[in-house]
């Protein structure tokens, strides 16, 4: 997949909440809370429904599927992470805190969210609601298919997407708890091979995406 | 006695044909299945004529999504006899998964595991006796590669008792099973009769979501069962069921693997000689040198060797019509003979060399495993056009003739992808219109001969490559095929195998397209010397009468003359034909026919003639095979439309655009 830039970012983290926090998710609410136009906000979701990271449907609330849900969490994570930080060690006020971690979870590195947990699990183990390590697992070693390096070894989750393509992706063999290994990437950057048990695939990116995994050392 | 039907079924890859064609012994009869263009082989099992083997389409699993899928699932629902299903030993979690699917539509099967010495080096046991009274199956060892554990085979196939079969339950544990059981009592209750299935089959694919059941089940009147049986079991799997399904299938398949596989104790971590290949082969930068290295000599084995023995070929035909004319006396018989016949037979006979080389070398490249590295390798590149990896071969084959591109275009599963691939591939210039590119070029351009031919070439290409992305964007839309493509291990075919699948292609060829285009060129003949007594292709020919007809459509577009309609007319038969038509009409050849062409039309009427003739209706060769391959005339006039018309508007743009700016 394309990485996702800012806005897009911002929009799912702004969905996960109102989702949480209202029961559901309107674009008024979307637009007020980032201060976008309604039809500026319309456009930018219409960019996440062809990413499938939200769900179509024209006249309900907005809902985030659930690869938009997982990448919603990576975001909230990576939020309350360096919020915790500023907070707790820079001691720096609720809405600096709350204004500086938004801009700088966007950017932030894998690395540096290592060097964050292991210093902030000195002296807490949750962050909100939410356990230190569980969501280091899901920061660092959580990722789409499509996201490993040459030579990683990951383990299968959750195959999401639509139900055609899931199916096919099933029945080859791609299935909960089995591990998988990038071998190659062809010319151009796609499509991807894979090894899987006893044998070598290839998949699209776009199909990749679909197949959230576990990093195995 | 009624022959025993025995359906031969298995994944990609796990050697199906060959054991198909040693338990033939070659004497298939290839056809199609009725309605799709997938392939279909049958034969009499050897030395048992009463049994009949069926070779059904090489497939992952019987979901009916692709046409190859929904005849082997439409095959398997009319019970044959027997099933033998063929796995590949060394990768036997997903090749049983097909199984464990044969299993629950309740088929009579006999497992043929195959690639059994590799599996035998990979693992430190493969327990094929467990396995057997697991599944409760026969269970036959093959290296089809050697003929190894064929006469087992067959020996198991004729003692094979197939009223004895018991009946396969998965089971799906808990939930599941007590709602299966549910809808089973129901359609007990209700009386439900769908032929091929039992309560059980249909108990699972009504829950997995299998649209064409449930709308069998409805003159039953228990939707709303279903329905509430399928919300109730979404609300606790949270997913959709037939995903939870396959998991489960996969689950019993693991359990079933641990007791059937021992593996050795130390992983050998040496990469096998498939991977370090494809290390060099599918790397970014060396892998398309190394692909372009191969489509290169391809091209030249096809076209070059081809074209030498292609000549040889014309000269014996050439001397066949010097007999005939000098030993009848009849004129319209010789003509017949020499105008009709043998140039409809001579015209098939050429493209034999250079079918058969390319098939030969296609089928070699597909068995040994490139081909799926080919299109692994091309696919991004291809996508810009709407087209997928695999489509480069028939584009590139394209340059040397269209009738080997368009069936080479047989290795495309989509059916979307495919009718694009088929419908471009006559754009491209093949080496059949080089004759009529020079002929023009050396009268109108004998400066800027190089560069004038780099054009007329570059704009088959463009032309090709963005009326791919008009059809895909029209006609076939793309469904949503995902682009899951196995890399087989390398392996090396049997001589034999490869002779035999070729041979099958080109026999094929002959015996359809092989009879249109006689037909066709023989309709030219009778156009060219009718009515009786006029000059062989003339103005008062019918032909020529027609080419009359024709010349005021063709006058915007710079050429609205007799010669020129005539000589397009007559091109259809074979594009060089559109030289000798112009010389015999203007009754000079060679340089003499340069000289006539440059002095009586203009550098502008010369060039859009060329690009005219460059995209204009592919030859009857071609259209016979396209109709072919598609399985329908109605694309094969589409083609004869659109591409007529795409010739007439790019040479107006070019003639009147010439014209507005004085050229």
């Amino acid at each position: 997949m394309e990485k996702l830039n800012i806005i897009n970012q911002d929009i799912l983290e702004t969905i996960y909440e109102l989702e949480k926090n209202k029961g559901k998710a309107r674009l008024t609410d979307i637009a007020l809370k980032l201060g976008f136009s309604k039809s500026r906000t319309n456009q930018e979701i219409k960019k996440l429904i062809s990413l499938g990271l939200v769900n179509e449907d024209k006249y309900g609330p907005i809902v985030l599927s659930k690869l938009g849900i997982f990448e919603a969490e990576r975001v909230m994570f990576t939020h309350l992470l360096v919020k915790t930080f500023l907070k707790n060690h820079l001691l720096l006020d609720e809405e600096t805190s709350e204004k500086d971690a938004c801009a700088i979870e966007h950017i932030i590195s894998e690395e540096t969210i290592k060097a964050l947990v292991r210093h902030l699990e000195k002296d807490l183990s949750n962050i909100g609601d939410f356990n230190l390590k569980e969501a280091e697992e899901y920061l660092v070693k959580k990722k789409r298919l499509s996201e490993l390096k040459i030579g990683q070894k990951a383990k299968i989750l959750k195959i999401e997407g639509q139900r055609t393509i899931k199916k096919r992706i099933m029945e080859f063999g791609l299935i909960k708890g089995e591990i998988i290994e990038l071998i190659g990437i062809a010319p151009f950057g796609d499509p991807l091979s894979f090894n899987l048990n006893d044998f070598n695939l290839s998949l699209r990116i776009k199909e990749a995406d679909n197949v959230i995994v576990k990093l195995v050392d | 006695m009624k022959k025993k039907e025995i359906a031969l079924i298995g994944n990609p890859n796990s050697g199906k044909t060959t054991i198909f064609n040693i338990l033939t012994g070659s004497n298939a009869k290839v056809g199609n299945w009725p309605g799709v263009t997938v392939e279909k082989k049958e034969g009499a099992l050897i030395r048992h004529s009463d049994f009949q083997i069926v070779d059904l389409p090489g497939i992952y699993s019987l979901s009916a999504y692709s046409d190859d899928e929904k005849v082997a699932r439409n095959s398997l629902l009319k019970k044959p006899s027997m099933v033998i299903d063929i796995l590949d030993s060394s990768n036997l979690k997903r090749n049983l998964y097909l199984t464990i699917q044969l299993l629950e539509m309740n088929q009579n099967i006999i497992l043929g595991l195959n690639i059994m010495d590799v599996a035998k080096k990979k693992y430190k046991e493969v327990k094929l006796d467990v396995l057997s009274e697991l599944l409760n199956v026969p269970v036959v060892p093959l290296v089809g590669q050697k003929g190894e554990g064929i006469n087992n085979l067959i020996d198991t196939i004729i003692n094979h008792n197939v009223d004895e079969a018991v009946e396969f339950k998965l089971p799906y544990g808990g939930e599941l099973e007590e709602h299966l059981d549910k809808l089973e009592y129901l359609f007990s209750q209700k009386k439900v009769h769908i032929p091929g299935y039992t309560y059980r089959m249909l108990a699972i694919q009504v829950l997995e979501g299998d649209e064409n059941i449930r709308a069998l089940l409805k003159p039953y009147d228990i939707d709303d069962f279903i329905q509430k049986e399928i919300d109730h079991l979404y609300s606790i799997f949270k997913d959709d069921l037939e995903m939870v399904f396959i998991e489960k299938r996969y689950g019993f398949i693991e359990g079933l693997l641990k007791k059937v596989i021992v593996r050795k104790k130390t992983i050998e971590n040496s990469i096998s000689i498939s991977d370090k290949v494809d290390k060099v082969v599918l790397n970014p930068i060396l892998g398309l040198f190394i692909f372009f290295g191969v489509m290169f000599a391809l091209f030249q084995i096809t076209f070059f060797f081809g074209d030498y023995i292609k000549s040889f070929l014309e000269i014996i035909i050439s001397w066949i019509g010097t007999f005939i004319g000098a030993s009848l006396d009849n004129n319209i018989l010789v003509s017949f003979l020499n105008d009709g016949v043998l140039s409809g037979v001579g015209t098939i006979i050429t493209f034999l060399p250079n079918l058969i080389l390319l098939f030969l070398l296609l089928t070699f490249l597909e068995d040994i495993g490139y081909m799926a590295r080919a299109a692994y390798l091309l696919d991004r590149f291809m996508r810009f056009f709407g087209l997928q990896g695999k489509a480069f071969i028939p584009l590139i084959t394209g340059f040397g003739c269209s009738v080997p591109a368009v069936m080479s275009t047989r290795t495309l599963e989509s059916k979307a992808d495919r009718f694009t691939t088929i419908m471009i591939a006559p754009l491209i210039s093949c080496s059949a219109r080089l004759p009529v590119y020079i002929l023009f070029i050396t009268a109108f351009f004998p400066n800027n001969k190089g560069s004038m031919l780099f054009i007329v070439y570059l704009l088959g290409i463009i032309l090709a490559v963005s009326m791919a992305k008009l059809f895909r964007s029209t006609f076939f839309k793309s469904e949503v095929t995902p682009f899951v493509l196995e890399l087989p291990p390398y392996r090396l075919p049997t001589a034999k195998a490869t002779f035999l699948h070729t041979w099958e292609r080109v026999k094929h060829f002959l015996s359809r397209a092989g009879t249109i285009i006689l037909a066709m060129v023989i309709i030219i003949w009778a156009l060219s010397i009718l009515p009786l007594g006029v000059v062989y292709g003339s103005k008062d020919s019918i032909i020529g009468i027609i080419g009359s007809g024709i010349a005021p459509i063709l006058k915007p577009i710079g050429f609205g003359t007799y010669e020129a309609a005539a000589a397009l007319i007559s091109g259809i038969v074979a594009k060089e034909v559109v030289v000798s038509t112009l010389s015999t009409i203007y009754g000079a050849q060679g340089g003499g026919l340069i000289n006539v062409l440059s002095t009586q039309w203009t550098q502008l009427q010369g060039f859009s003639f060329m690009i005219m003739s460059a995209i204009y209706i592919p030859c009857f060769a071609t259209l016979a095979t396209i109709k072919q391959e598609t399985k329908s005339w109605k694309w094969m006039f589409f083609v004869i439309a659109y591409t007529s018309i795409l010739g007439y508007l790019v040479s107006l743009v070019i003639y009147q655009g010439g014209l507005l700016l004085g050229f």
